[in-house]
């Protein structure tokens, strides 16, 4: 059984792959949060509806559609998507209007969509798409584990279409909450500087992207799904380099197969060591590295970004300098193994590789 | 195709605080809503609920754990509930067996992120409590007090969450990915929930009424459930207590919080689960319904049912009078509830019926039913986005 990617939709801090891949051409911000620019793209619906969505639901939205555009628009027969802290804003504005008005005439829009599932559902109903709709909901692994769904439905036969996606959106309030819990620097940094000058913390971000996976490659194929593994509660970096190896070997590959590591190095110090020891416990001759998330900010479904990147490269057959940090990647990029970690705790890693392999 | 196993299941409700005395309260009709009494809300003495009377102290004595700061009450419920289930299935985490915990929740820790919000927003007095805003966490603590590592999930499609949750493991044992999966889910009453149902003009001021022509609306309860699933390699010997044989998920497509008039999302939800089970619509001896008693609802999965069942409809019966609305840990505790039923050969009692609704013509089981033969059990979960979700238990 072999899942092909022949759809992606992006909406980031980014403006798209060409900017990503000029040099020079990344935007860059200061400060200690990134937020997504509004997207320039076309919605498909009409304003009055538009201006009722909820700003996650909308940009959850062009980020299907983009996807669902660039697969040639096939008919999904399951919408599976991986949100770790759902919908922020939503929850924050039913919350405050409960308080400021002591609990009575609530506006109820903010709550339906309070739901991490609001988007998929959204998706869903935009689509008049009845099929089976699933949304994972658990930290770092939310996007990991909508894709290891994603997989399961193919196994299983009977579902070969599927729209994959993982998002999450970053507000001011939460951001405040979140900055208590000391994840974020405490002072502002030029983004695109942020894993050079390593500090305690890191920079927060939000992004959407989505996925069309296909039993069969098409015309549009950017790369193969190859696996994906979560790794719970551990700090013990050798088990860590022990279970990426197993990972690689249940793929029958080897570290020395590997073209390019795209890790989740985000500027925070202890952090950004953890990935440097593990990585050198499972790549004893060095391997090319990428990063990303200097790009986008962190955020609990990043892992989505490095998947939409590595389908990038392998279809550009190249890993742009903005993400390329180390080594030099030999023709042809064959496998990208993207690695990310949660406060050197929980793991997760995704294999990407060319159609062909 | 193998089969998937359930060797335990714990429980937590307003009818109960284990297995046993939710069995004691369905047989003996007693019903666990009442005028909220400890909620801090306006509603208080206004609206009933399924309301658990422990405190977050008393239930931290229950769960046999130390009270702190940081251990909300959704964490609470879930352990005390997936502790009875390991219990119950005679399992450990370290015998060698692949072992997932998956859990669904519709709004996770709120009960301790509206009491707190405003303090997070401007001081550092409740930090202690901020990491319970995220979903994963109190699937994370309870995951932690069993031991359960090899996988660890939250899944969150509003009130069908607990029933998905069921469904992912069940999928998982059967693809070969785990051996065992504790699953279910949890939800803990909040202010939140109370006034979102309440301004979507959705909730009764009185006992909901299910599949009844003046119903009214819902009535919100708190409570926690997890199943041990197991696969025959698992079981090692240890007799189950029954089988999960079918499972469907489906889309309505309608709107972000009513089912379509034609009943689609249910029909096919329900249909999905009898195609996995290799089961006819005939088979099904008893189905719990949702059956939440808002207008909407009652007739959307009503006329799902027809389209099913045609007009040989098997035993119904929706449990929510006695309980309310659980919203993600609705399925999972239906889930026992039907397992209750296959385990008792008994058809719950559908309380506060009295007047069939005029569209269906179609009388729930009204007082609790035993000797009724019952073999396989569906329960049905729907959620907001439209997303419904059917179950089915069958007998060894």
């Amino acid at each position: 059984m072999k899942l092909f990617i022949n759809g992606t939709g992006n909406v980031s801090a980014q403006r798209g792959w060409d900017s990503i891949s000029d040099p020079g051409g990344p935007a860059g911000y200061s400060g200690r949060m990134i937020r997504c620019p509004e997207p320039e793209a076309d919605t498909g619906l009409d304003d009055k509806y538009i201006r009722r969505m909820s700003r996650m639901i909308r940009l959850g939205w062009i980020a299907a559609r983009l996807c669902l555009d660039d697969a040639g628009n096939p008919v999904p027969d399951a919408i599976i998507t991986g949100s770790g802290w759902g919908s922020v804003l939503d929850s924050e504005k039913f919350l405050l209007s409960i308080y400021k008005n002591n609990e009575n005439l609530l506006p109820p829009t903010p709550f339906i969509q309070s739901t991490h599932n609001a988007v998929g559902a959204q998706v869903a109903m935009l689509l008049g798409n009845c099929s089976y709709n699933m949304t994972y909901a658990h930290g770092i692994f939310a996007f990991e584990h909508a894709m290891l769904d994603a997989m399961l439905c193919f196994m299983e036969g009977g579902k070969n279409n599927i729209l994959l996606g993982g998002f999450d959106e970053i507000t001011d309030n939460q951001f405040i909450l979140t900055d208590r819990l000391g994840r974020w620097r405490k002072e502002p940094v030029q983004s695109l500087e942020m894993i050079d000058r390593k500090s305690k913390g890191t920079v927060a971000g939000e992004g959407y992207s989505f996925f069309f996976l296909q039993d069969h490659p098409s015309s549009t194929t950017y790369a193969r799904l190859t696996g994906v593994r979560t790794i719970y509660r551990t700090d013990n970096k050798d088990d860590v380099s022990v279970a990426i190896i197993k990972f690689l070997d249940d793929h029958g590959l080897k570290p020395g197969d590997i073209s390019c590591i795209f890790a989740g190095y985000n500027g925070d110090e202890r952090g950004d060591l953890y990935y440097g020891d593990v990585l050198a416990g499972v790549f004893r001759k060095g391997v090319p590295e990428a990063r990303w998330k200097h790009l986008t900010g962190d955020y609990l479904t990043a892992g989505a970004f490095a998947t939409w990147a590595a389908c990038q490269s392998i279809k550009a057959q190249t890993i742009p300098a903005s993400l390329l940090s180390s080594g030099h990647p030999q023709a042809p990029i064959r496998y990208i193994l993207i690695y990310n970690h949660f406060n050197c705790a929980h793991h997760s890693l995704i294999l990407i590789s060319h159609p062909d392999e | 195709m193998d089969p998937v196993f359930i060797t335990g299941m714990g429980v937590i409700t307003s009818i109960g605080r284990n297995t046993e005395e939710n069995l004691a309260s369905l047989k003996a009709e007693r019903t666990g809503i009442r005028m909220l009494s400890t909620i801090e809300s306006v509603y208080r003495g206004i609206l009933p609920a399924g309301e658990i009377l422990f405190s977050d102290k008393e239930l931290a004595s229950l769960a046999e754990m130390k009270y702190a700061d940081g251990l909300s009450r959704t964490s609470l419920l879930g352990m005390i509930a997936a502790r009875e289930a390991r219990v119950n299935a005679n399992c450990m985490a370290s015998d060698g067996n692949r072992t997932g915990f998956i859990s669904g929740s519709t709004v996770g820790g709120m009960a301790a992120t509206e009491k707190f919000y405003p303090d997070y927003l401007t001081n550092d007095s409740r930090n202690a409590w901020i990491d319970t805003n995220e979903s994963r966490e109190s699937t994370e603590r309870i995951a932690d007090l069993l031991g359960i590592r090899d996988f660890v999930s939250t899944i969150n499609t509003a009130c069908s969450s607990s029933a998905n949750a069921i469904m992912t493991g069940a999928r998982m044992i059967r693809a070969g990915m785990l051996d065992r999966v504790i699953a279910g889910g949890v939800d803990s009453l909040s202010m939140f929930t109370l006034n979102g149902f309440n301004t979507l003009m959705i909730y009764d001021k009185a006992p909901c009424r299910p599949f009844d022509d003046n119903r009214n609306g819902l009535n919100l309860g708190e409570g926690a459930a997890y199943l041990v699933l197991e696969s025959e390699k698992s079981l090692a010997g240890r007799r189950p207590l029954c089988r999960l044989t079918g499972w469907g998920n489906s889309t309505d497509a309608h709107h972000q919080t009513a089912l379509s008039p034609e009943g689609t999302g249910p029909f096919l939800a329900m249909q999905a689960a009898l195609a996995v089970g290799g089961l006819n619509p005939s088979d099904i001896s008893y189905l719990n319904v949702h059956g939440t008693a808002t207008v909407n609802n009652d007739l959307a999965e009503g006329i799902g049912m027809r389209r099913l069942f045609g007009e040989d409809w098997p035993l119904f019966s929706s449990t929510k009078p006695f309980t309310g609305h659980l919203l993600g840990a609705s399925g999972s505790v239906e889930s026992v509830y039907s397992i209750l039923s296959i385990l008792n050969d008994t058809a719950w009692a559908n309380l506060n019926f009295s007047t069939p609704m005029k569209e269906l013509d179609k009388s729930p089981v009204a007082r609790t039913r035993s000797g009724a033969g019952i073999r396989h059990v569906m329960t049905n979960s729907f959620g907001f986005g439209g997303n419904n979700t059917s179950l089915i238990f069958s007998v060894l």
